[in-house]
Order: C-alpha cells, then structure tokens, then sequence
C-alpha cells in the first residue's frame, strides 16, 4: 500500500493540479456564496469540462469546486442571514448576529478555519481508514439509519427546548410539508393537489430561500427601517480579525464537530445539512454558557462549519470501495471517475491505486490551498457585500430568484413566493424556523427507512430491531432514555 | 456615396434579422434546444446526457442544454415535455419504462402513445439477477427452489416501485411462481448496498455496476432477463438467460430514448433524427461511450415508435397480473 501511495504522490508533482484545484475552490466559492445556486448546478455544468481534462486534473478540479461551494454558503449566511447552500443553514443562528456586533469579520475567518480543520481532519482519517470505514458504512442498513435520525432528532430539539410550543408547531409543519410529493415506498403521489410540479415534493433549495430571503427584505420593507436603509455592512466596518486565542478556545468545538460530522458521513443519506445542526445542537450542549448561543457566538460558527465540512471525507467511501455514490454529489464524482474510464469498486485499488491516491490525496490539499486562497478570497467577496444593506438584500433577492430559475422548473419560483410568504407572517408570529426546515429535511429518509424496516421486519418490528440490529438499538435506546432523562428533570424541577 | 450604401445595408441587415429570426422557416434550430431528463443528478442518464449534449451541440450548430426534471417517478420531467411547446427545442431523454409503464400506474396529465414520439433508441442495459457469491444457491433455479421451501422470507431489493429492476422482479416473480418480500430503495446504489451488505437475498443489477463486484467475487450474477446472452460481454457472457432457464417473459430491459412532443413539425423531427443518426459516426461520440463503458445499439426513431405500443399494452398485462387493476 504504501509503495501505491508514494506513486501517487509522485503524480502530484506537477504545477497545473494545483492551479485546476485553485480554480475549482474560486469557482465553488463563488457559486456557493449566491443563494440559490447550487454547487450541485455547479458540479453538473462543470463536469464536461473535466471530461476533457485529464483524471489527475480534472477530478481534483471538481473536488475544489465541492468544497470551495460548501464554505462560499457561509459568507452570506454571517453577513446577511441569508444560508448560500442548504448545508449553511446552522451557520445564520450565530453569523447574523456577529455581523450586527460588529465582528463579521472574525464569523468568516472562524467559518474558514474551522470549516478547513474539519474537512482536513476527516480527510485524513478516511484515507488512513478507508477499509474500517468501508465496512462500517455496509453494517449502517436502514434500521440503523432511521435510529441515528431518530438520535440526532432528539440531541437538535434538546437544545431548542425554550422555543416550546412554537418550535414543536413549526417542526409539524416541516414535516408535512416534506410528506407532500412522491411516496417513495409504494410510488404513489400524495398531497400534490393534482399539481404536477410538487410531484417531486418542494425542492430544498426555493425553500430555504423562500424561508430565509424573502421574510428578511419582507420585514425590512414594512419597518421602513432607517437603520436597514443607511446600514453599511462593508468589510471596513465588520470588525478586527480574528484572534488566535479565539481560534485556540473552540478548537474542543471544531473537534468535537468534526468526529460528528465523520460520523455522520458514514451514514448513507443523512448529510451536511444535518451533520450542521447535530454540530451545534452539541456545542450548545457542551457549552458552559448556553445562554450566549443565538447572541452572536464564535463557538457557534465553529461548531457547524467543521461538521458539514467534516462529512465530506467518509462520504467518498463507498463511493471508492463499491462504486456506490451516497449522496448527489458523489454520484456526479463517479460520473468523472467513470468518463475517465475508472470504474470504482472493490478493484480499484489493484486497478487504479497511484491515481486513486493522488485524487485522494489532492482533497488534503484542497484544504490547505483553500487556507490562503479563502483568507485572500474573504475580502473581495466582502467588499462586493460593501454596499448599503437596502441596495444589498435586493440584489441578494434577484440573484435568489435567478438562482432558484437555474433549477430549470418556473414552479419553483412560485414555491419560493408561497412559502416566503408563509414563513413571513411566521416570523411575524415569532416563531422560530430552524425546526420547521431541520424537521423538513428528515421527514423523508425517517419516512423511508422506518417503512423499509418495517418491510424488513416482516410484522415482528420490535424483535427485528432489538435481537438482530445492535447498533440501532443501541441509538434508540439511548434516545429513549434521554428523553426520559429530560422529562424527570424538568419534572423534578417545576414541582420544586 | 459608399459609405451611405453601407450604412443603409448595416440598417437593413439589422431590420430584416428579428424578422429571419422570428420566421419559422429559419434554419431549425436556431437557438439552444433543451434536454430534459426525468431523473437526477449523477445517475446514467445524466452521465450520457453530459457527454452527448457537449458533442451534439458541434453538430445541430446549437448548444444543446441538459435540464434535469426528477421526481414523481420521473413524471414530472415528461409532463415538461407534454405541455411545452411542440416546436422541437424541448426534447426528452428517458427510459422505456418511464414512456411505457410508469403512465399506467398512476394519473398523469399527458397520454405517453399519443403526446409523444421517438427521436432515437441509443441503447439498453440488460438487468443481471444477482447474489452474494456466499448464499446456498448458486443458480437461478437453485434460487428460486429455495424460496418456494421459504415463501416471504426471501428480500427481494429494488430501486424503486415499477423501476428498472422492480418491473423485470415482477415478471420473474410471476413466472417462477414464488413469494418474495420486495424492499424499496431510493434507487440502484442504495439496492446495491442493500446486497452486498447482505441485508437483501437477491437484487438485480446493470452490467455496469455489478461489474467489479462480480469480478471480485463478492457477488455471482444468476441469470439475465431478455431471451439474448450479452455474448459479447466478457464478464457476463456465460450467465444464462431467464427465458433459457424457463422463466418466460422475463424481458425488461432498460433502454435509453430520446423523445419529442408528437406535434413538432416533421421537418423538425427529421433534423432532431438525422442528428442523432450523424453522431453515432463522430469519433469523440465513440470515443466517451467507450470510456463510460456503455454500447451503442442504435433504433431509429420511426423504428422505435412501432415497438412502443405492443410493449405499453404488455405492461398493462403484468400490472393487472401483479395488482388485480
């Protein structure tokens, strides 16, 4: 193995992968930081380019794209609220309100260096440990998959427990609204209203926009905020950079969030939007001053930009080992490998193994060009931010509308309108909606994977998860017991 | 004097072209034509989509534009295609179960027969029956008396209720005679996963992805559906058909289509065809098609359109053997 990986090293001794890995981060960056486009868009339209290139460059160009898309969410997450990419949702609890307190500077270096730690860190561990992992990745079938959804449910309403009533309301809502479309276990539709474009259910995408944007420039508007209108959030004005003993204090964060978001991507399915929350929910959690979070917190930005970025390693698993991509992008990854006539699979390391590694090893390197090239990168897409906040979010909102165009579907600007609208008389109601998307997302795979359990199951469902599934028993019942947990403190402590 | 005369020609040049352009006997096409694809990101068809629309735009003399549609069991991408314009620039490429089956099983707003035609039939993949090489049987018959000795013990993993492996299930279900438990997967690689983690007895796979499992010994490959070897596939040509093996009407296959909305005007669908016929000779056509792994086996549209109907009424058969509807 190792002779294998220093002849993979040796094919990265040329100046132009570095340059096609540069470009694809600039790209990536880019693209991510426009809400509504998507690094999934980006990935697709960009893959005949790589077609064209050769393995070794054009592979490692996608990479960068991938994860130059996935930190470009977060800038205008922290600077506007406004989540670029599904995955940076978490990101806008704390971003926003940094920006106000003026540190929105600090909020992107933290995003940056954390979201590059993490991804680093798994990268590593996937390329040391890729056979452990494979295997594990083949024990998690869906019994185990809706217990670690179930968990991680649990862990993210844990630390929203003060929104009450109202986050239990908007979570429901969530969850209808992720039931409407396509039954994908018996094929059927449901809840479309007999309208073909919901068929497919609301794309993500015209929902967190719809979400996030509209209500945003909605409630501005109706203020007549004097204080919207002439508010600057240049680079000028967003603050001091950030501080290595800051960085120092939430490397317990970025650690914790990476091994979550590793975790995680070894699930099938679940993914970055998820691993985000899960990473916040925990540093909430382990935070010895809880009460901060939401106000503006560093530790907050740390905790879901490692966890998303830290899925990404483990995620290429079974894609290398089986062929099998676990999620969109992935799959578009194999798309590459397989136009440049590599079939990956249990043989590609006898086949392939040089090359498998120095595609492997360029995702390390990814991460430590991205290093420089996002400090570098922070202060153009920061000055092109530096315009008034009302000449801004306008902008913001035709690009949203553009981006949600380049789905392809006219329908999912309708969508966007209509749940922009809801979700602004929710906010009017003050309710929180990080539940309702959280809750948005999961409804599916929990749908899917309980309805292929009970399959499994063939009728005796208890006795099919606690004797054979081990590992499913073992999240549920910690669930459980969490719950019960909870349920007598707090019961203990209002009869106090 | 020259000058003037110039100038009134750059004038009338500049008049006369919104006019050519709106004229709808301008050279078709004249803008981007649209290819709509009912399925998502990363999967086959939008691994050939990729590949052709690249070359394809060097040969219409227009860039060739992929839009991905999923969703709805891919009726949402077809329902684009049904009540889009029919004037040849939004076209479809998609699977025969989707034009054939699929509309069937539930309401859909477009009649498949009617509303749409063929452009061409690029190729088809053969579903393989496949096994972890570890179970107690080892050949289809093998398989298939073991599970008339287990009735419903047996998980049978699919990608998707009346997809591309479900449908060939379903007829070889019913020919065998046996009694499966079919499980659901959020499509191929998900199924796949499900196999070879030994989650599921038995699943079916394309040539293309069970390759390397098959080669590396991990799965065996029991049987092939249609009544073809694949006698030219070194790895899977000694595997048996089903029909050989006595299990008849095992004929899906999947294959690969491009569509256009019936109504497009003839001479239209003439340069759509004649364009997919001229590609199958471009060397960098053939050249991607090798690396991706895949065959051309090439049906003229015109060709295509008359198979079209005798298999639509042979799903409506299986679907009334396999639902009682």
């Amino acid at each position: 193995m190792l002779e294998t990986f220093i002849q993979g090293m040796h094919l990265l001794l040329r100046w132009d992968i570095y340059f096609f890995i540069a470009a694809g981060l600039c790209i990536g960056m880019f693209v991510g930081a426009m809400p509504g486009l998507t690094t999934i868009l980006a990935l697709s339209v960009l893959l005949p380019v790589s077609f064209k290139l050769e393995p070794v460059l054009g592979i490692p160009f996608l990479v960068g794209l991938f994860k130059g898309g996935i930190y470009g969410g977060s800038i205008p997450a922290i600077l506007v609220g406004i989540p670029g990419t599904a995955a940076s949702i978490a990101t806008t609890f704390e971003g926003p309100a940094l920006t106000r307190k003026g540190h929105g500077r600090k909020a992107l270096e933290m995003a940056l260096f954390s979201s590059v730690s993490g991804d680093l860190i798994s990268d590593i561990f996937t390329i040391l440990l890729i056979g452990p992992i494979a295997i594990i990745t083949l024990m998690i079938g869906p019994p185990e998959i809706f217990a670690i959804i179930f968990f991680s449910l649990v862990l993210i309403a844990s630390i929203s427990g003060d929104s009450g009533l109202k986050g239990a309301i908007a979570a429901l809502i969530g969850l209808g609204l992720g039931f409407i479309g396509t039954d994908a276990a018996t094929g059927s539709t449901r809840m479309t209203f007999g309208f073909m474009s919901l068929s497919a259910g609301i794309p993500l995408i015209p929902l967190v926009i719809g979400i996030f944007a509209l209500p945003e420039i909605l409630l501005a508007v109706e203020s007549r905020a004097p204080r919207f209108v002439s508010q600057f959030i240049g680079y000028s004005n967003t603050g001091e950079k950030l501080r290595w003993k800051e960085f120092k204090s939430s490397i317990k964060t970025i650690l914790r969030s990476t091994g979550i978001g590793t975790g995680i991507g070894m699930v099938p399915g679940v993914g970055q939007v998820v691993a985000a929350f899960v990473g916040y929910s925990a540093a909430k959690r382990a935070s010895t001053h809880p009460e901060t979070f939401g106000e503006g917190e560093l530790d907050g930005i740390a905790a879901p930009e490692a966890a998303n970025n830290a899925v990404n390693g483990p995620t290429m698993v079974p894609l290398l080992t089986l062929g099998i991509p676990g999620d969109t992008a992935t799959a578009i990854l194999l798309g590459a490998f397989v136009a440049h006539g590599m079939r990956p699979g249990p043989l590609i390391f006898q086949e392939q193994g040089p090359l498998l590694y120095a595609i492997l090893m360029s995702m390390v390197i990814a991460n430590i060009l991205f290093v420089f090239l996002g400090y570098v990168l922070l202060k153009p897409f920061a000055i092109a931010i530096q315009i008034k906040k009302s000449y801004l979010i306008p902008i913001i909102l035709a690009l949203a509308f553009v981006g949600t165009l380049s789905t392809g579907d006219n329908s999912d600007l309708i969508i966007m309108l209509v749940v922009g609208f809801f979700a602004y008389i929710l906010r009017k109601l003050n309710f929180d909606l990080a539940p309702l998307i959280i809750a948005f997302v999961l409804a599916e795979p929990v749908e899917y994977t309980l309805s292929q359990t009970m399959l499994y199951a063939k009728g005796s469902i208890l006795q099919y998860i606690f004797v054979t599934r081990p590992i499913s028993s073992a999240f549920l019942l910690s669930a459980l017991i969490w719950i019960l947990y909870r349920a007598m403190r707090s019961f203990s402590r209002k009869r106090t | 004097m020259r000058r003037t005369i110039f100038a009134l020609l750059v004038t009338f040049v500049f008049l006369v072209s919104p006019i050519l352009i709106v004229d709808g006997h301008a050279k078709f096409p004249n803008r981007p034509v649209t290819l709509v694809l009912p399925v998502g990101a990363g999967g086959s068809h939008d691994l050939h989509a990729r590949g052709i629309t690249g070359i394809m735009s060097d040969i219409i003399g227009q860039p060739m534009i992929v839009k991905l549609l999923p969703g709805g069991a891919g009726m949402r991408g077809h329902a684009f295609v049904a009540n889009a314009k029919p004037d040849g620039y939004t076209i479809l490429f998609t699977a025969n179960g989707f034009d054939q089956l699929v509309p069937q099983t539930r309401k859909v707003p477009f009649n498949s027969l009617k509303d749409f035609t063929a452009i061409a039939k690029l190729n088809h993949a053969q579903p393989l029956f496949v096994s972890l090489s570890n179970r107690p049987w080892k050949t289809l018959k093998q398989f298939v008396a073991y599970a008339k000795k287990n009735p419903g013990k047996i998980n049978f993993g699919h990608s998707g209720v009346w997809g591309a492996i479900h449908t060939p299930a379903m007829q070889f279900v019913k020919a065998a005679g046996i009694k499966v438990n079919f499980i659901p997967h959020k499509g191929g690689g998900p199924a796949l996963r499900a196999l070879l983690s030994g989650q599921d007895h038995i699943s079916m796979a394309m040539p293309t992805s069970g390759r390397a499992h098959v080669r590396s010994g991990k799965m065996i490959a029991l049987g092939v559906t249609g009544n073809k070897r694949m006698s030219k596939d070194k790895d899977f040509k000694n595997v048996p058909t089903a029909a050989e093996l006595g299990y008849k009407g095992v004929s899906f296959k999947m294959e690969r289509i491009f569509m256009a909305h019936a109504k497009t005007p003839p001479e239209r669908l003439k340069v759509l065809r004649d364009a997919f016929e001229t590609i199958l000779k471009n060397k960098s056509f053939k050249k991607f098609m090798r690396s991706i792994g895949e065959k051309v086996q090439f049906v003229k549209g015109t060709d295509y359109n008359k198979v079209r109907k005798e298999r639509y009424d042979g799903f409506t058969q299986l679907i009334k053997a396999m639902t009682g509807k």
